[in-house]
């Protein structure tokens, strides 16, 4: 361990000694996220219990020079959350209060590690909720959808994280403390709340929040549509986006993903003969006007091919189908030890040509797809079943991975709709971004983190920066040649700045 | 394709608008490599070009529309085109773009580098919430690509939403992949007029059921003075006629529907630069009357409008530097951040888009300039002098 005693005593003094994991079996539960292809053990693990600890805990770091990974529940998808044997976690799980409701201006303050879903249920007695809704929201902080920049089902409607966050204190990595953005969402500047939201960790930490609240729709109707053709489907999704009304949320269910469903303890009720079903939500204030639009959605589900068009209005049959697709993941899970769900964006026009892609991926590398997306977005999420025990199995899920996100790409799309980039993605990062945009990025970092500690090596990966240098024959920055790949110390990391756009 | 305002004998021909990327970067890196101060101009019609001791470089010879894809909601567009432009070409593929900001004929770039939207910023967001990627060059000429064309995208760090709003102080923008929307079946403008509190008691009750209208406007008409409110609901035919209800009875006010197109929201927009300084600011609606009362007291003879949905206020009139910087301050000892949007340069240069009133921000703003503009090449006063 690389990180000194006098820094973990240091911060033993500030959080109390039973706030600082440094076992190998307590530091175990922190060496992995939802993504199950990395694991990285972190020097120790920090768990502040306030604003003013993390605050204090940031300084001693940011004085002796190590580098930390803040974390909350762990349920990331891209490894942004994992740590090195030199870093230390910070995990903010205990800063969980919701600080004020405000029902008139309709706004939340909240510490970072607030779960997303009990935002919501505390909002309710004043009829309003918190839009971005993962689904892991029964697990996941509001702190870690900041980082990832979260959306969910029904973000379709109503935008994802960074549409709804208006405010943020934030740590800066050498502890300065900032107020970035308004109540109202005014900017004291240019938008760093935007600039904030989806930096993965690299920016510093939030430990106040802002965030808009929007009034519970008191009508909602649950659509699902059962398919024979993928095809068919997905140019329902087209025909619905197009035609002006926009349902709350539109999501797909595959086959493969439907059988996995409906043999597990999540059983909705879809039919398993099915090519693939849509969920289609919608909401609204009253019930005729809704229910006028959802009969002019049912006709064109019909009209593109689908089968059967099935409508839940009470709660509790709404939400058996919502389970299937929510617990998607989980029943997925059960087939095989291990689950890659993988994450990535299209134009909404090509989904019928995409999907018969990935299953052609999958086939060439003999593996398992299912697919289970937000539709209505493009936003994919292609799974795949794997044993990480079988080296040769998980490297045809790393090759058959690679060679999906290359067909989204040229289709238009990006690597990475919800999930971020973290440690998983850095290598697709060069396909979608040439070396100058890589390059702003890292400029951009360097503005908020000069010394490279927070959350280091993710998200901007620095060897197409190091080609860059090499070819302009420039002096390539001193520690340039980072470990890629692995999460790694600052070191890693070329300065920002002006220096680094080069001569 | 022309290769732009550097002609072969490396003289920077500004009166020859460049019309491709290149070009474009070409002349910021050579103004830039002379250290000559340049400012990026639209249709003009915006902000006044008169800082005399910046070159100004056009956009006019970058308007085309790239791409329309109505299917996936997606346009492309060089920065040089107008609204308007853009309109008319969108109509016909039944699909919009829900940004209309103060000012008549903007082009894109300037909408997207002031980050400003009018009366439908309420509802359906601010023109940062309807760009997907952007293309810009920095102050050192170097060419970026933000984002990308897909509505959901978190792939590395959000330089769009840096980038609008930041009044192009860290690069100017080229061309933007923007958001669009299928047109709604239904687009209605309801008005009424009457003193301020009542267009704001109506407004509040509208907003109280929990309605949330593309707009919801109260405002000042031209010449008069009495105040109006104009609502804006949009959707399927049925949603439209329960909301225009919810509307009437909830506000109590005897609403009148406007005969489309609804001239209401053009003559906002024509009023928002009536006079030479253009502001907005946050605003909370618990105290929205004071708020309102302090503006008047503080910035008197101009005209506003307040946003309801976002909430937001948007001021324009004539007003010094001295009357700008105190009543930016008094504003912000109470939380509401205040961007002057347009000023003639004098004052503008003095009282800066922003002001320096939150530790540690104009640290780190000024730290991305130093990576992007390492010369100040591009003459924009983010904060004042």
């Amino acid at each position: 361990v690389t990180v000194s005693q006098q820094a973990l005593e240091a911060i033993e003094g500030i959080v109390g000694r039973r706030w600082v994991r440094r076992a190998h079996a307590e530091l175990e539960t922190f060496a992995s996220d939802g993504l199950p292809t990395r694991h990285s053990k972190p020097a120790a693990v920090v768990l502040p219990g306030d604003r003013q600890e993390v605050i204090d805990v940031v300084r001693v770091l940011a004085h002796h020079g190590v580098p930390f990974v803040a974390r909350g529940a762990g349920t990331g998808l891209s490894g942004g959350a994992l740590a090195d044997p030199e870093s230390v976690n910070v995990a903010l799980t205990r800063l969980s209060r919701i600080l004020t409701i405000d029902p008139v201006e309709r706004r939340a303050v909240v510490e970072p590690g607030v779960v997303n879903v009990r935002l919501s249920q505390a909002a309710a007695v004043h009829g309003l909720f918190y839009a971005p809704d993962p689904s892991s929201q029964t697990a996941c902080t509001i702190g870690g959808n900041i980082a990832e920049n979260a959306g969910g089902p029904h973000c379709f409607k109503y935008g994802v994280t960074s549409n709804h966050v208006t405010a943020l204190e934030i740590v800066l990595p050498d502890g300065e403390v900032v107020t970035l953005g308004s109540e109202s969402g005014e900017p004291w500047g240019p938008d760093l709340v935007g600039a904030f939201v989806g930096s993965e960790g690299m920016f510093g930490i939030a430990v106040r929040i802002t965030v808009r609240l929007l009034p519970v729709a008191p009508c909602v109707l649950t659509l699902l549509a059962d398919f024979t053709s993928l095809r068919r489907a997905g140019e329902a999704v087209s025909a619905i986006v197009e035609s002006g009304l926009i349902p709350a949320a539109l999501e797909m269910i595959d086959k493969n993903c439907i059988q996995a469903v409906e043999s597990s303890i999540y059983a909705a009720g879809y039919p398993t003969d099915a090519a693939a079903v849509l969920l289609v939500e919608l909401d609204g204030r009253t019930e005729g006007p809704l229910g006028e639009e959802a009969g002019a959605i049912e006709q064109m589900l019909i009209d593109h091919g689908a089968r059967s068009v099935r409508t839940a209005t009470e709660a509790a049959e709404r939400a058996r189908l919502w389970q299937g697709r929510k617990k998607a993941f989980g029943a997925l899970g059960r087939i095989s030890p291990d689950l890659v769900v993988q994450d990535a964006v299209v134009p909404r026009s090509v989904l019928p040509d995409i999907l018969e892609e990935i299953a052609a991926i999958a086939e060439t590398y003999r593996l398992t797809v299912s697919n289970v997306f937000h539709a209505g977005d493009g936003n994919l999420h292609p799974n795949l079943n794997f044993d990480r025990s079988n080296p040769e199995e998980l490297e045809r899920v790393e090759r058959a991975s690679g060679e999906i996100m290359a067909a989204c790409v040229r289709a238009g799309g990006t690597i990475t709709g919800e999930h971020g980039v973290g440690i998983d993605k850095l290598r697709y990062m060069t396909s979608i971004f040439d070396r100058d945009t890589l390059t702003a990025m890292r400029t951009l970092r360097h503005a908020f983190d000069p010394a490279g500690i927070s959350n280091p090596g993710k998200v901007v990966p620095v060897h197409s920066c190091r080609e860059w240098w090499a070819a302009r024959g420039a002096n390539m920055p001193a520690g340039t040649a980072g470990r890629a790949g692995t999460g790694r110390g600052p070191a890693a990391e070329a300065p920002g700045g002006a220096e680094a756009w080069g001569a | 394709m022309r290769e732009a305002a550097v002609d072969a004998s490396g003289a920077v021909n500004l009166d020859q608008p460049t019309d491709s990327l290149a070009g474009f970067a070409n002349a910021l890196k050579t103004l830039g490599d002379r250290r000559q101060r340049v400012r990026i101009s639209g249709t003009g019609g915006w902000c006044p070009l008169d800082d005399a001791s910046a070159s100004v470089l056009s956009t006019a010879g970058m308007a085309r529309i790239i791409d329309i894809r109505p299917a996936d909601l997606v346009a492309t567009v060089e920065a040089g085109v107008t609204l308007p432009a853009l309109e008319a070409a969108l109509a016909p593929h039944g699909v919009w773009f829900p940004v209309d900001p103060p000012g008549v004929s903007r082009t894109i770039g300037s909408i997207l580098a002031s980050g400003t939207s009018g009366p439908l910023r309420g509802g359906m967001g601010s023109a940062r919430d309807h760009v997907l990627g952007l293309t810009f060059v920095t102050g050192s000429g170097r060419v970026v690509h933000a984002g990308g064309r897909v509505v959901k995208n978190v792939a590395g760090f959000d330089l769009t939403r840096l980038v609008v709003g930041s009044f192009g102080a860290f690069g100017a923008i080229h061309s933007a992949h923007l958001r669009l929307r299928a047109r709604p079946r239904r687009d209605v403008t309801l008005n009424a007029t009457g003193t301020r509190d009542e267009m704001l008691r109506g407004a509040l009750a509208i907003k109280d059921t929990g309605l949330n209208p593309a707009a919801l406007e109260v405002y000042q008409p031209p010449g008069s003075d009495t105040w109006g409110l104009a609502i804006r609901l949009m959707g399927s035919e049925p949603a439209v006629k329960a909301d225009e209800e919810a509307c009437r009875s909830s506000s109590g006010l005897s609403l009148v529907s406007e005969t489309p197109p609804a001239a209401t929201w053009p003559r906002i927009a024509e009023q928002m630069v009536a006079g030479p300084v253009t502001l907005r600011m946050g605003a909370a609606l618990k105290n929205v009357d004071a708020l309102l009362g302090t503006i008047d007291a503080e910035l008197p003879g101009g005209r506003l409008t307040l946003t309801c949905g976002a909430p937001a206020i948007r001021w324009c009139g004539a007003a010094d530097t001295d009357r700008l910087q105190r009543f930016r301050a008094r504003m912000a000892d109470t939380g509401l951040p205040v961007t002057l949007e347009r000023a003639p340069h004098p004052i503008l240069v003095q009282v800066g888009h922003f002001g320096e009133y939150r530790d540690g921000v104009a640290g780190i703003v000024r730290r991305i300039r130093d990576g992007f503009d390492p010369d100040r090449i591009l003459a924009v006063p983010l904060y004042g002098d």
